[in-house]
């Protein structure tokens, strides 16, 4: 890849204003993980299917797979390693996920943990939802249909979702 | 933002952009959810020498075509950069056109629905698109924007072949219009698929029907997607509900039931078989017909 082809993208990563010099067209996952040695973000199908990659753009859940760096421009990104951070909004769903024993092998934890915190931030928002009450199974299983675990530990997941229906953020990084 | 990859600010440096490497048949770039997977095959290919494209990514101009605008009493403008979550959220959609939010109930998962946009599934042309269903019952427009002007194609025009659509080399999809829903219809979109989330359409269905004060059907609307090249509407049986009542439709199971099997044509494929299909397509429509759940 040539010099021409790269650019300086800014944006704020995990509550942190940050620059990077590359080919816009480089995939936000592998700048994460390459560049910022965020490994938290995992790289499961790499198309779109399993949700392991899910980041936080603007307060909601996105594949950092399917998006270029050059598009995250001026955008505010939250990443796992934000959510174990004493001030963060997002402490409780870890929490709870511990308290449930939601984790088997790991590897697709991150992405349910980032997608339960757009669910948790954003259920209410929705005018349409085929009559599904926030926080009920449908509704729960509605919003982590995005996201696959292969050791098929839904169960403890859906329970630790559901234990968090009391739970509000408002605060965090950015709004759409 | 490079010589190859470009980040425009406004919609006329969009075009401008576009007009000087429109030969170079240049990606327009919105939610990437099928633009990227397709780009990711090209590049891990091992058959295929990896060009890297020229790229116009579109993200920036979302406060120029990302909105829904009610036009006037009866009618919505819904721009190329709205996502599906845009059309949950919306309160036009929610209680002037219901059917385009529940068509997008149903795409992907919810990070697909928070990051794919209307404009982005009118220009990938996905026979499997489940909200291009909706615009079809809907007889939308779709509104295409160059250094000509705006155009409008009607979306029954749109599409031409498998992912071609009537799109100029040197247009850029802004937006669609369409009318609100009337008073007295009735409307389904429903899926058959391996799984209720996150799935993509082994056979999509939507329909459409206006009644008159007596329940007599005057315009009906009937979409099959995942059964062609491209999304596909079933003009002779719309034609043959015209006039007729709901008890009129009871009479006519077997007719349409032959009449439908024998026009469609899929093709086999990994989720499914032409046949499997065919068999689902029917039922979608006589679920709908014949008022069953």
């Amino acid at each position: 890849m040539g010099e021409e082809n790269h650019a300086k993208i800014m944006f704020n990563l995990n509550g942190k204003d940050v620059s990077v010099d590359t080919n816009p067209i480089r995939r936000l996952l592998d700048v994460l993980r390459e560049d910022f040695k965020l490994m938290g973000t995992k790289e499961g199908c790499g198309e779109g299917e399993c949700g392991a990659c899910t980041v936080l753009m603007n307060g909601r859940a996105v594949l950092s797979c399917l998006i270029t760096v050059g598009s995250v421009e001026g955008k505010t990104i939250e990443t796992i390693e934000s959510f174990s951070q004493d001030e963060s909004p997002y402490q409780e769903i870890i929490t709870s996920y511990e308290k449930e024993g939601a984790c088997q092998c790991g590897f697709c934890i991150p992405g349910f943990v980032v997608s339960t915190a757009d669910y948790i931030r954003n259920n209410t928002k929705a005018r349409y939802t085929e009559g599904h009450e926030p926080f009920s199974e449908n509704s729960i299983k509605r919003a982590l249909s995005g996201n696959l675990c292969r050791c098929t530990g839904y169960e403890n997941i859906l329970k630790a979702v559901t234990q968090l229906s009391n739970y509000t953020i408002t605060e965090g990084g950015g709004n759409d | 933002m490079t010589e190859k990859y470009f980040k425009p600010k406004t919609l006329k440096e969009a075009c401008e952009i576009l007009e000087t490497i429109k030969d170079k048949k240049p990606l327009i770039l919105a939610g990437g959810t099928d633009a990227m997977v397709m780009h990711r095959k090209q590049y891990l290919s091992t058959t295929s020498e990896y060009i890297q494209p020229y790229i116009i990514d579109i993200n920036a101009l979302k406060k120029e075509i990302g909105c829904i605008i009610e036009k006037g009493k009866s009618k919505a403008e819904i721009g190329a950069l709205v996502t599906y979550t845009d059309l949950l959220e919306s309160k036009i959609i929610a209680e002037n056109i219901p059917i385009i939010a529940q068509a997008s109930y149903t795409v992907g998962g919810r990070q697909i629905q928070n990051m794919g946009t209307i404009g982005g599934m009118l220009g990938t042309a996905t026979p499997a698109a489940d909200v291009a269903l909706a615009l079809l019952v809907m007889d939308a427009d779709v509104v295409l924007y160059s250094k000509n002007g705006y155009r409008k194609v009607s979306i029954n025009e749109f599409y031409t072949d498998y992912r071609k659509t009537a799109r100029r080399d040197n247009e850029i999809i802004v937006g669609v219009i369409t009318d609100y829903q009337t008073q007295k219809e009735k409307y389904r979109f429903r899926k058959v698929g391996g799984r209720r989330g996150q799935v993509i359409a082994v056979t999509g269905f939507c329909g459409r029907l206006v009644l008159s004060k007596d329940d007599v059907i005057v315009k009906s609307r009937l979409t099959l997607a995942s059964q062609a090249p491209y999304s596909i509407r079933l003009m002779e049986l719309e034609k043959m509900l015209e006039g007729k009542s709901f008890t009129d439709i009871k009479s006519m199971e077997e007719s349409i039931t032959n009449k439908l099997y024998n026009s469609l044509n899929p093709i086999d494929e990994v989720i499914a078989s032409a046949e499997y299909k065919k068999y689902t397509a029917v039922n979608l429509v006589l679920d709908f017909l014949l008022e069953r759940d």
